[in-house]
């Protein structure tokens, strides 16, 4: 017998015949790094995490209270330096910043982080979560925290929280809607042939004029008169030389345009039909050279204009600083120019608009500090969670206002736009808010309703099946609904898209769909389009419900906290069978419920739903006012099916066609990225981006998994750095397997065939011999304008931008293509487009240096002298160089593939492919300012 | 949505490589006030808010708004652009004839004092031959307008003129050093001063 099993056996003993107590339950509970549910990017070392990055690592775990009551958090720690950022500890929603002080000669230390109100009973979220975007040459090494409650054993871990398995999914139901909504009639006014119009902002001048601005900075009239279904309507310039005009209003005769970085008011002084003064209205705030800091919408009431404004994008990864009041609400008087701050905490908010009584609304795009897209009911001085560093914003402070209606992530949308609330004109859909989005495309729709004093809603799927991506609306006093578009181009969803303009007219035709959704005390009530069939609807099954939180960090994204299926203890059919109301005893404010109808639901009239989803945001729920909850009639109808069937793989489909589609394909082809098909188990060249070492690895579930939550931690050969969003930071642990096991399954041939079908992306395996016919060079005097505009549609689809620019306009890793035309054209051209490594230009060259100090670096070299080799290993940061020693060079080679994949014509077609070929040719013109006209190239 | 966002803006700013046809516009780029030929209203160098105005064939006078004052003159290569532009970015391109990257701004003198002024840009007019650009002073109570016109052609090169509205009694405007130091101002009549100080129109050429 050992010693520590004499002892056990002391303790027994004495406790058995009373002389000692049981130890009494801890008040603190551990939370320690082997026990997170996600690892994300960084490294172990027995029990102790060492973090160097911060995108992508989630570092979190789920506790429980038995009571409510206090906690105070501390960190045990080690880190050999000062970080430049603090770290987020973020529990339950409550944020405190840790600045991490160094530890000398790598001890562990305690740090206190903060005490929080701890909710009962349910699942808490605590997250760890380091500064986004920042990779630190030395970790931070960290191995619990500690959570110290005031009551013996009150506290515990949860390990095991289930997530649920989603039936399968239609469009409309669990999926994106395909089609136009049928009640619906639509026309573009741009036609294929005509020159693109990316539309900014957008006006109503008197009843029967439409005024739009452009992303090139031009105003433009439209006479509606001339709107016909038979020919495109004239366009009439009017003004020019704005800066990135991104919203347009006119108020009576007054014209206010937002612009890159002034509120500003054309005036015609002299009434001789020109704006010729440019009046700066507003600039009270900093400004910067950062690309991403835009002024969205216009909106005037009571003579004040209301515009939002974006955070800059540029120096996320650095030290995360914004320019003073970026991210607001804005205010300015339009008399005087006075300017007052709102809101603030906003992030990229792209449409701003009037809601129902007059309220403000603004949408904001998912990303840092947002796990979700808003829509936003505007309140004064509310700060709406994104963070930066100090001193940034004097609403940046805790605790957040929450949206009136969180947007999904892929579910309800992905970059959502302006928002614009209907017209009696439009039925049943008056005082809706309908919004585009500039991803997700079509149009969304959602319903407000105050409870107890705080708006809050649902969010339905409305229609797709538009040519354009909505970025702007106008609405005419007949309803006329003018949306302007403004392309992507980089979307496989979207590719056959273009910007521009539409028309879309309500007819009135009668659609079968869910309405509206209202809390009550005990649930939610979901008001139908028309009656339901007699004794449908009170089936709680045939309603499948969940419910999630979500808690914003400063890192990218977030995943659903608390994703659970929710009991629909009952369903009741109104007596006029237009409204169901579904008992939900789990509804808690805070959360987000998703009900899926469904798909077999009946109308009295026999149509079939149009779409079955809804997510509905509970801010407030009401007291005393319950929902109706009655027996089921004894004609309760039963379902000939199921309501839900729950296939194999379903969930990790839905999850590929939500975020993986536009760049991965089923069927071989290259995309963007590499192709699932037989991805799962091959064998992958890798580059290790912080080494720069290149190995070969087997891909394995471990790898994928990887991969989705760390893009660039091992680059596939031939792929740069960054293409790859983060989507890991979006999809929970579960979704994560459920995708993981879809892309294993695409490795059964049979079963790939079968998911390539959905989703078909090669058209032909190209070869030159397809091209025997190329000719010479096309002049711009004698090209056809409509094939280069098809050219140039076939040039977005075969996504060349993400690799070349034009004329300095575009990614730089490859060449600028205005320069290759000027080398190769017609058969010569087109076959250093299907076999890139033909020939490759040494600036493209990619090189591998291995180091005396055993080091591998790989990238393009960019300068050289006699000492030194300056390196870029991320063509798209080309002017961050490594610096190479020559005398630290131990060899040196250089790569005989081209970095540009074959194959990039696959998914167009032989037509599209030689109208590639001629918009190159004939252009494209050069973007730079020169003295000519620009248009005349 | 960031990366969204600045794929669609490459997206964007590809379209405006094409060439622009169909649908009929009744007046053409020329005719128009901002003409970007002639004036550019995107971010110069390093400064965010400025604006470019071409004078005459090939030269530049790139403004500073937030400071009032002139930053940049240039004379564009033989044949070439004098701005290149990189997104809302325009980098001026040739041989520069004036700069001034100081934090030098304009002063108030009244008897014996200096005093600095608050700036607040108002907004810029095309109009017939000349290019205006306005400005608000401000010291305590005392708010004037600046105005600066630009003639689009001048015999001279970088030809400029100022007014100052609603000057103090008893005060005058001091331009900020390094615009003192590379320009000669000049009265309407042609005489040398070194500061404005009454309402008329002054004249600006540089050195």
């Amino acid at each position: 017998m050992n010693r520590q099993r004499i002892i056990c056996c002391l303790a027994s003993l004495l406790m058995g015949c009373g002389v000692c107590q049981a130890a009494e339950p801890s008040r603190t509970l551990d939370l320690p790094a082997k026990a997170i549910f996600s690892k994300g990017p960084n490294q172990w070392n027995d029990d102790v995490l060492e973090i160097t990055r911060g995108r992508g690592a989630i570092i979190g775990w789920y506790l429980r209270a038995d009571q409510e009551e206090e906690v105070a958090v501390a960190v045990e720690y080690s880190s050999p330096q000062p970080l430049n950022q603090a770290y987020q500890l973020s529990f339950d929603g409550q944020d405190r910043f840790w600045d991490v002080e160094p530890t000398p000669d790598e001890e562990w230390s305690q740090a206190e982080l903060g005490t929080f109100r701890m909710r009962a009973g349910l699942p808490i979220l605590v997250l760890l979560v380091p500064p986004s975007g920042t990779t630190y040459p030395q970790p931070v090494k960290f191995r619990k925290l500690i959570v110290q409650g005031t009551t013996p054993g009150n506290l515990s871990l949860v390990t095991n929280l289930e997530e649920p398995t989603v039936p399968d999914a239609s469009p409309g139901f669990g999926r994106k809607l395909s089609k136009r909504h049928p009640a619906l009639d639509a026309i573009d006014l741009r036609g294929e042939d005509s020159s693109p119009m990316r539309v900014t902002g957008m006006t109503m001048r008197g009843p029967r004029e439409l005024w739009f601005t452009t992303w090139e900075g031009d105003l433009f009239s439209l006479d509606l008169n001339a709107v016909s279904e038979h020919e495109l309507p004239p366009f009439r310039l009017i003004a020019q030389g704005l800066s990135e005009p991104m919203g347009l209003t006119i108020s009576g005769e007054r014209v206010f345009v937002t612009e890159k970085n002034q509120a500003t008011e054309l005036i015609d002084e002299d009434g001789d039909g020109k704006f010729e003064t440019y009046r700066c209205l507003s600039h009270d705030w900093e400004s910067t050279l950062d690309y991403h800091e835009y002024l969205f919408g216009a909106v005037i009431r009571d003579s004040k204009l209301y515009f939002s404004s974006s955070v800059g994008m540029a120096r996320r990864g650095k030290d995360n600083y914004q320019a003073p009041l970026r991210g607001s609400v804005v205010e300015v008087d339009i008399d005087n120019g006075d300017t007052e701050i709102v809101a603030g905490g906003l992030r990229t908010p792209d449409g701003i608009g009037l809601g129902p009584g007059d309220s403000l609304l603004v949408t904001d795009n998912q990303g840092e500090w947002l796990p979700a897209n808003k829509l936003i009911h505007v309140q004064q001085d509310a700060f709406y969670q994104f963070r930066s560093v100090p001193p940034w914003h004097p609403l940046d402070r805790p605790p957040a206002t929450p949206p009136a209606v969180w947007l999904p992530q892929g579910e309800i949308a992905a970059s959502p736009t302006q928002p614009i609330t209907l017209p009696e004109s439009w039925g049943p859909f008056a005082g809706h808010v309908l919004f585009g989005d500039a991803t997700f495309g079509g149009l969304q729709r959602a319903v407000l309703e105050e409870s107890e004093g705080v708006v809050q809603g649902a969010v339905f799927p409305f229609s797709q099946g538009f040519q354009h991506l909505f970025h702007r609306f106008a609405l005419t006093q007949e309803g006329e609904l003018y949306a302007g578009g403004i392309a992507r181009g980089n979307d496989w969803d979207f590719i056959d898209r273009v910007s521009g303009l539409t028309r879309i007219r309500y007819t009135g035709q009668e659609v079968f769909e869910p309405l509206a959704a209202r809390v009550r005390s005990n649930g939610l009530e979901i008001e139908f389009s028309m009656p339901l069939a007699e004794g449908s609807g009170w089936d709680p099954e045939s309603y499948f419900v969940t419910q999630w939180g979500y808690q914003a960090t400063q890192t990218y994204g977030g995943a659903k906290v608390r994703y659970r299926q929710t009991e629909v203890a009952s369903a009741t059919v109104s007596s006029d069978r237009r409204k169901v109301f579904l008992e939900l005893p789990e509804m808690i404010e805070g959360e987000v419920v998703h009900v899926r109808i469904s798909e077999s639901l009946p109308s009295e009239s026999g149509q079939p739903l149009w779409a079955g989803d809804l997510w509905y945001t509970v801010n407030r729920i009401p007291t005393g006012k319950p929902g109706d909850v009655q027996e089921p009639p004894p004609k309760n109808r039963l379902p000939s099916k199921p309501y839900f069937t729950f296939s194999p793989g379903n969930a990790g489909r839905v999850l590929y066609q939500n975020y993986c589609a536009s760049c991965h394909s089923l069927d071989g082809s290259r995309l963007v990225g590499p192709t699932f098909l037989n991805l799962a188990g091959s064998k992958r060249k890798v580059r290790e981006s912080e080494t720069g070492k290149s190995f070969e690895l087997q891909a394995d579930s471990e790898y994928l998994r990887h991969s989705i939550q760390d893009p660039n931690a091992l680059l596939v050969e031939g792929y740069p750095a960054n293409l790859m969003p983060p989507v890991g930071g979006i999809l929970t642990e579960k979704q994560i397997n459920e995708l993981v096991g879809y892309l294993e399954k695409l490795s059964d041939p049979e079963f790939a065939r079968i998911e390539a079908t959905r989703t078909p992306a090669v058209l032909h395996s190209w070869t030159m011999d397809d091209f025997s016919k190329v000719g010479e060079r096309v002049s711009p005097e004698t090209a056809d304008p409509a094939a280069i505009l098809r050219g140039r549609q076939a040039f977005m689809k075969a996504q060349c931008l993400q690799c070349h620019s034009v004329s300095g306009y575009g990614a730089e890793l490859g060449p600028d293509l205005v320069e290759s035309v000027k080398k190769f054209q017609g058969e010569k051209l087109l076959r250093h487009i299907m076999e890139p490594a033909l020939e490759i230009h040494p600036k493209y060259q990619t090189s591998l240096f291995l180091l005396e100090s055993g080091k591998v670096v790989v990238g393009n070299v960019m300068k050289e002298d006699d000492n030194a080799i300056h390196v870029a290993t991320n063509l798209l940061t080309p002017h961050d160089l490594t610096i190479i020693d020559k005398s630290e060079i131990e060899d040196q080679q250089v790569s005989k593939n081209s970095a540009m994949p074959e194959g990039l014509l696959n998914i167009l077609s032989q037509e599209e492919v030689l109208d590639l070929l001629r918009f190159l040719e004939a252009g494209p013109a050069p973007i730079v300012q020169t003295e000519a006209s620009p248009t005349a190239k | 949505m960031d990366d969204t966002i600045k794929r669609l803006i490459l997206a964007i700013l590809l379209g405006v490589a094409c060439e622009s046809s169909g649908q009929a516009e009744e007046v053409s780029n020329h005719d128009l006030p901002f003409d970007r030929e002639r004036i550019n209203r995107y971010s110069l160098d390093h400064l965010p808010r400025s604006i470019s105005i071409r004078q005459g064939a090939d030269v530049w006078l790139g403004y500073d708004l937030p400071r009032a004052t002139i930053y940049k003159v240039w004379r564009a290569p033989d044949g070439e652009a004098g701005l290149k532009q990189s997104g809302f970015v325009t980098r001026s391109v040739g041989k520069t004839l004036f700069e001034d990257k100081s934090d030098e701004s304009w002063e108030l003198r009244r008897g014996g004092e200096t005093t600095p002024l608050s700036i607040r840009y108002l907004g810029c007019s095309e109009r017939e031959g000349h290019f205006e650009l306005r400005w608000e002073l401000t010291h305590d109570a005392d708010v004037m307008t600046l105005r600066e016109r630009v003639p689009m052609t001048a015999e001279s090169t970088a030809t400029r003129e100022i007014r100052v509205e609603s000057l103090p009694t008893d005060s005058r405007l001091l331009l900020p050093l390094p615009a003192q130091k590379g320009w000669n101002l000049m009265t309407a009549e042609g005489t040398a001063a070194s500061s404005l100080t009454d309402n008329e129109w002054y004249l600006l050429t540089s050195r």
